[in-house]
């Protein structure tokens, strides 16, 4: 598996690059939004390891600039925000999960793994994030929009609950009686709805998230 | 004028010989308004002045600690009531005939009453430029206005004014031209100059905040490098400070729950040196024994799991709040704890049962604990 590390800050680069060094073959890091933009597209690597937070529109402007041209490459944010609009506005530009810089190695490249098969990764913030943004009444749907995409199924929330406590995908198996390969599909569908629901909460952070820029 | 504003307040308040603030504190209204009648009634006539005289000679010059000056919504009422008075008076004159003449008394009688209004203003609490046009301002103006305007076409003199009109408004302009750029440019160097000036103490703020916390705790970690358990609390303890610093002015009032059980898990990792990481969805006011039996939970799982992390999630909505606090530790048997140890019977299940919400308790040797607690919101 091909990583590629993206991170305005060289010393947490070249930390990732040795930590991962022992499960993944990390082929290239980059330190700004245009490096990145022209290492993905000739590198092609499968997963691309995100920093939110970097001056020239950070990783939604990375994300936007390569996500039709390398549409195999797949993106997991590493942030030490926990802003809800920072974790959002790239969530909802194609990042197919979020974790935490304080994450551990192994935790990492367990992520990793996951990502490039196609899953979605929550950490327990993104889980909290999620089911704040599906609170209440969804927004008023304008014609043409799916209402499914406003609501999360009852057991989606019940997956999201366990997510935010804290538990492991095969724990969450374990205790809600269904195999790991529903978790992921469950978590997966609340991802999709994530990326294509127009909420007014989650407009409102993509909102602020553009602003801030 | 800034004079005449000045002594409007000395004095007890009296200009001439102090009748009108004297009757004005006894019947409990504004001066000001008695002095407009006077003045109106002076120019009808004479007749004010000779009442003024009299009342200056016949009223006690101190009076008792009695009626309070009214301030406020009243004031309309008793202006126009008295402003209504007044005008009977005048018309009453009129038909006696102590009358100088139509052409003077309206217009002065108008006149006085804008320029009360306006002196009043300015002789007032300081007040800032943008409230300039409050209504009394454009009354008193428009009152000024048309007592000129009456006294100008009562004397003929309007026919005449045309030219003058004419000219003034030619000049208007030329000054416009004339001091517009300028005056255009010294409102926006004041503006860019108040920017800077907040631009600049904000940075001080940030500068400030960063050497107490921020670099303190940097020069502590490079004297302990040698310790790195001591130096991972550090950063985290000075991570947790930073961020509740920059999320400041994002803490609503009725999310204080969260915040409260934020603020239990910051003293738990403090203690025990075990990471604690909170997720709170929804808001609500503190709820006492919820955060207490919670905080119980984080001690009991960094105390006694050996976990490396503790995770608690509160969720808050429908009239209800839960907390899972949860650890990967070694777990422990539910039914093998001693009656004695007050820890989780107390101090959790009991707390919650007490104030009408339930504990839970999942546990079993290798799998780790977890807490679950749940507390109707009123």
């Amino acid at each position: 598996m091909r990583v590629f590390i993206v991170d305005d800050h060289a010393l947490f680069r070249a930390g990732v690059r040795s930590e991962l060094g022992a499960f993944v073959e990390v082929v290239g890091d980059a330190g700004t939004v245009a490096e990145a933009i022209a290492a993905i597209r000739e590198l092609r690597p499968d997963v691309v390891l995100l920093d939110v937070h970097m001056p020239d529109g950070g990783g939604v402007a990375v994300l936007e600039a390569v996500r039709e041209e390398v549409p195999e490459a797949r993106f997991l944010a590493l942030s030490v925000s926990d802003a809800p609009d920072d974790v959002i506005g790239v969530i909802r530009a194609g990042a197919r999960g979020y974790v935490t810089k304080t994450i551990s190695p192994e935790e990492l490249s367990d992520a990793i793994e996951r990502v490039a098969g196609g899953d979605a990764v929550f950490s327990p913030r993104l889980a909290g994030f999620v089911l704040d943004a599906f609170r209440g009444e969804p927004a008023a749907a304008p014609s043409g929009a799916d209402p499914e995409l406003d609501q999360l199924t009852p057991r989606e929330l019940e997956v999201l609950r366990h997510l935010a406590r804290g538990y492991l995908y095969k724990e969450i198996a374990l205790r809600l009686d269904i195999s790991v390969k529903t978790v992921e599909a469950h978590v997966s569908s609340v991802l999709r709805k994530l990326q294509l629901t127009n909420r007014h909460e989650l407009g409102r952070w993509a909102m602020e998230r553009r602003l801030d820029q | 004028m800034s004079g005449l504003a000045g002594s409007l307040r000395s004095r007890d308040g009296a200009i001439v010989a102090g009748v009108c603030a004297r009757l004005g504190r006894r019947w409990g209204i504004d001066p000001l308004l008695l002095r407009i009648a006077f003045i109106a009634l002076a120019f009808a006539g004479g007749g004010g002045i000779l009442v003024y005289g009299v009342l200056a000679v016949v009223l006690p010059s101190r009076l008792g600690p009695g009626a309070i000056l009214r301030r406020g919504g009243a004031n309309w009422k008793v202006a126009a009531g008295v402003g209504l008075l007044v005008l009977a008076l005048l018309l009453a004159l009129r038909s006696a005939g102590l009358w100088f003449s139509d052409a003077v008394v309206w217009p002065v009688a108008l006149g006085a009453s804008g320029v009360a209004l306006l002196w009043r203003q300015a002789g007032a609490l300081p007040v800032p430029a943008a409230s300039g046009r409050s209504p009394r301002t454009v009354l008193g103006i428009g009152l000024i206005l048309g007592g000129a305007v009456v006294f100008l076409s009562a004397t003929n003199a309007i026919r005449g004014l045309g030219h003058l009109a004419v000219a003034l408004i030619v000049v208007l302009i030329g000054s416009a031209l004339v001091f517009g750029p300028w005056w255009v440019r010294l409102s926006q160097a004041l503006t860019t100059e108040r920017a800077a000036r907040i631009r600049s103490q904000e940075r001080a703020e940030v500068a400030a905040h960063l050497h107490d916390s921020v670099l303190q705790t940097l020069a502590l970690i490079q004297r302990r490098a040698d310790d790195p358990r001591q130096v991972t609390q550090l950063a985290r303890e000075q991570e947790r400070d930073l961020r509740a610093w920059l999320n400041e002015q994002e803490t609503a009032p009725g999310a204080e729950l969260g915040a409260a059980l934020r603020a239990a898990a910051a003293e738990v990792e403090r203690l025990h040196a075990v990471p604690v990481e909170v997720v709170v969805v929804g808001e609500a006011p503190v709820a006492a024994p919820l955060v207490a039996a919670a905080r119980e939970a984080m001690l009991n799982a960094a105390r006694w799991s050996g976990a490396d992390k503790v995770d608690v999630f509160a969720e808050i909505g429908e009239g209800k709040a839960s907390v899972f606090v949860r650890d990967r530790g070694t777990g422990f048997d539910p039914g093998a704890v001693p009656a004695d140890r007050r820890g989780v019977r107390e101090s959790i299940e009991g707390r919650m049962a007490r104030h009408g919400g339930t504990a839970r308790v999942e546990s079993s040797p290798g799998a780790g604990t977890e807490v679950e607690l749940e507390l109707a919101l009123r």
